[in-house]
């Protein structure tokens, strides 16, 4: 069988810049990508410099058969 | 004085302050603390003195432990709160693994006695061989939380004994039997079917029988010990101390956090190969600010087919073990003390594979990638907490086939995880032969093994040379010479033969590992005539006549370090060599009675004594 593969060879996690600034460093951009936590996968918008978080949505897979 | 707990700094809290925040008074919250911790002990022992597979009654290649309730009045969400001391890497992934089979199940769905199995790499997991079990805590008729175990299973079915194809396991259709979450007991009865997925897909049926019982009677284990501490303290004391032992952990790491430069800090290393024989870069940027952490693995190498690949969750384990480990002091291993660390594992690259890639061999390799990039990276950070490389693959070689020493021919699978040395630091050298710290296991005798498998070992020695050099020099590489007595298929798993381990603040790499073949050598070396020139099987070789060449000899090729499915002969020799560790600091300014005992003990020899330490020892 065949399945894609990424064809760039080196993989970087997609960053989306969203307007406006830091609220806590004054950073010019941050921006919203995805990271794991302790309790697995997370939607956060982050300020790279500072690593405050602004925002964070937990992601979580269906239950089975829901 | 306020009475305080016994750890230092921002761990502490005094007593009113515990009995404030988690409605528990100070000894009972410490207490609990670690009669959580000895639960978890109990329970590995109980796999260890019942288990059949080598893997675990010998090895301890698993995780054990318990997690909490879900509770959003105390913030708690089937978080890991104690586990056992052995393969820490296991034990660590069910943060995602038993969450995520519990989510997967139906928390509601679980009634007392009942066992849940599963081993669905791509939900939170690591490899299939790694088989994930929850069984419910009920007190009185509410859910206190799940006793859980990931046991390495030593066959799970499919092409290649032992599950480990490098090479061969193209996708995950691959590589054996895959369990989504399913009854192993049912309100406490055991349930025939499940077991005979085992017995009739594994290559070990008896071990298999035997140990999915053994399972069970240690997580039973652990429900009962639960139980009498919530009987004996009451349900609200034994969940504040939960919370208690959670952000003990988590204030721990902070502190530790806290005392580490603000900074960016960047490491990269390479995997020898890909299934078609290039190296694999592999890159980690830690991001640190205050009591934040940010680990990401951006600009990794994307996903290989053949196994090339690891899951995020094995990854993320992985990462939250190198921060664990390269901060000073002992933090005990739960989901607080993971609270501050955020980890970036890309999709599709060979950090976070998607299906159908076959993870069961980049399991190891990237788990130990994941671990040593992120020491490497926080080793810019301070000199004071700097480590050079260590082996940064759980190596191993195995042998399969039938063992007729007993007159009727049964089969048999000899798996060796090879233990290998560590880098210097700044406050010593590095430890000469131990287990990564994502295994903790433990080494099987030699005795044990050469009675249990029709094998032979003719050696094992430090090699001399092959320690990096330093003021703190690295361990030295390990040589073992393995002979099997029946015809066999092996596969192995080797890193750093072809990138040397690195150094730090001016130390320097160790030597490369390799595995050479010495055809029919077990008759000579009988006859103590010496081995022959060896074949190179992983590493460099000339490609005239497959002898052993220097990485930087013209024309030597590179002989991939990982397969599957290789056929050695009754008699021949197989010569397993790990690498040397890298070194911290200058190694002119080493102690020179440290030099000599180095020569004394053949870690270095009279010649390289000279011209790296410059000892002239006459």
């Amino acid at each position: 069988m065949l399945f894609p593969q990424p064809t760039e060879m080196f993989i970087d996690e997609p960053l989306e810049a969203v307007d406006g600034e830091c609220p806590r460093c004054g950073e010019a951009t941050v921006f919203r990508y995805t990271l794991v936590d302790y309790r697995g996968w997370l939607r956060v918008t982050k300020c790279r410099s500072c690593l405050d978080v602004q925002d964070s949505e937990r992601i979580r897979p269906p239950a089975q058969g829901a | 004085m306020p009475v305080q707990q016994e750890s230092k700094g921002a761990a502490a809290l005094t007593a009113a302050e515990v009995e404030s925040r988690y409605g528990i008074d100070l000894t009972t919250a410490e207490v609990l603390r670690h009669a959580l911790r000895y639960t978890s002990l109990q329970m590995e022992q109980k796999v260890k003195a019942a288990g059949l597979s080598p893997l675990l009654a010998e090895i301890g290649d698993f995780g054990i432990g318990l997690l909490g309730p879900h509770d959003e009045s105390r913030d708690l969400d089937f978080d890991a709160i104690a586990m056992a001391t052995g393969a820490p890497a296991h034990y660590v992934i069910n943060q995602y693994y038993a969450r995520m089979a519990i989510e997967h199940w139906g928390a509601d769905r679980f009634e007392p006695g009942d066992v849940i199995i599963y081993n669905e790499a791509y939900d939170g997991g690591s490899h299939v061989n790694d088989l994930g079990a929850v069984m419910p805590i009920f007190h009185e008729g509410e859910l206190l939380g799940f006793a859980v175990s990931i046991t390495h299973w030593l066959d799970i079915g499919g092409p290649i004994p032992t599950g480990f194809g490098a090479g061969l396991q193209h996708d995950m259709y691959a590589e054996g039997i895959r369990l989504t979450p399913r009854y192993l007991y049912k309100g406490g009865e055991l349930v025939d079917e499940t077991v005979e997925l085992f017995t009739a897909q594994t290559r070990i049926a008896e071990i298999s029988t035997n140990d999915l019982q053994v399972i069970k009677a240690a997580l039973e284990l652990g429900v009962g010990m639960v139980g009498h501490y919530a009987d004996r303290y009451g349900k609200d004391a034994y969940l504040g101390a939960i919370e208690y032992t959670l952000d003990y952990s988590e204030r721990a790491v902070r502190q530790a956090l806290s005392e580490i430069p603000d900074g960016v800090y960047e490491a990269e290393d390479h995997l020898d190969n890909d299934v078609d024989g290039n190296p694999m870069l592999v890159r980690c940027t830690v991001r640190k600010v205050g009591t934040e952490i940010e680990i990401d693995f951006s600009g990794s190498s994307r996903e290989g087919w053949g196994g090339y690949a690891a899951q995020w969750s094995d990854t993320v384990s992985a990462a939250h073990l190198g921060l664990q480990n390269i901060l000073p002091g002992s933090i005990a291993s739960n989901a607080g003390a993971y609270r501050p660390v955020h980890v970036v594992a890309p999709a599709g690259s060979c950090f976070h594979a998607l299906p159908p890639m076959s993870t069961t061999s980049g399991h190891l390799f990237f788990l130990c990638k994941s671990t040593t990039l992120v020491k490497m990276a926080i080793s810019q950070a301070d000199p004071a907490l700097a480590v050079g490389e260590n082996y940064d693959d759980i190596g191993i070689i195995s042998f399969a086939g039938l063992d007729d020493r007993g007159g009727t021919p049964i089969p048999f699978i000899f798996l060796r995880f090879a233990l290998g040395p560590f880098g210097g630091h700044a406050l010593g050298d590095g430890s000469l032969y131990a287990v990564l710290e994502q295994g903790n296991v433990l080494e099987p005798s030699v005795e044990f093994e050469e009675e249990a498998f029709p094998l032979l070992f003719l050696e094992r020695e430090f090699v001399t040379d092959t320690a990096g050099a330093g003021l703190h020099r690295g361990g030295p590489a390990t040589r073992s010479l393995i002979a099997p007595l029946v015809d066999s298929e092996s596969t192995y798993q080797l890193e750093q033969c072809r990138f040397p381990t690195k150094g730090e603040f001016g130390g320097g790499g160790g030597g490369m590992a390799g595995i050479r073949l010495h055809k029919g050598g077990l008759e000579r070396w009988a006859r103590r005539e010496g081995l022959e020139s060896p074949e190179v099987v992983a590493g460099f070789a000339d490609p005239a006549d497959g002898s052993p060449a220097a990485a930087e000899d013209e024309g030597a090729e590179f002989r991939v370090s990982k397969l599957a499915g290789v056929h050695f002969k009754a008699g021949d020799v197989v010569e397993f060599q790990g690498p040397g560790a890298g070194g911290y600091g200058d190694p002119r300014e080493r102690d020179p009675e440290a030099v000599k005992r180095d020569v004394r003990n053949e870690i270095v020899s009279p010649a390289e004594a000279k011209r790296l330490y410059g000892a002239d020892l006459g």
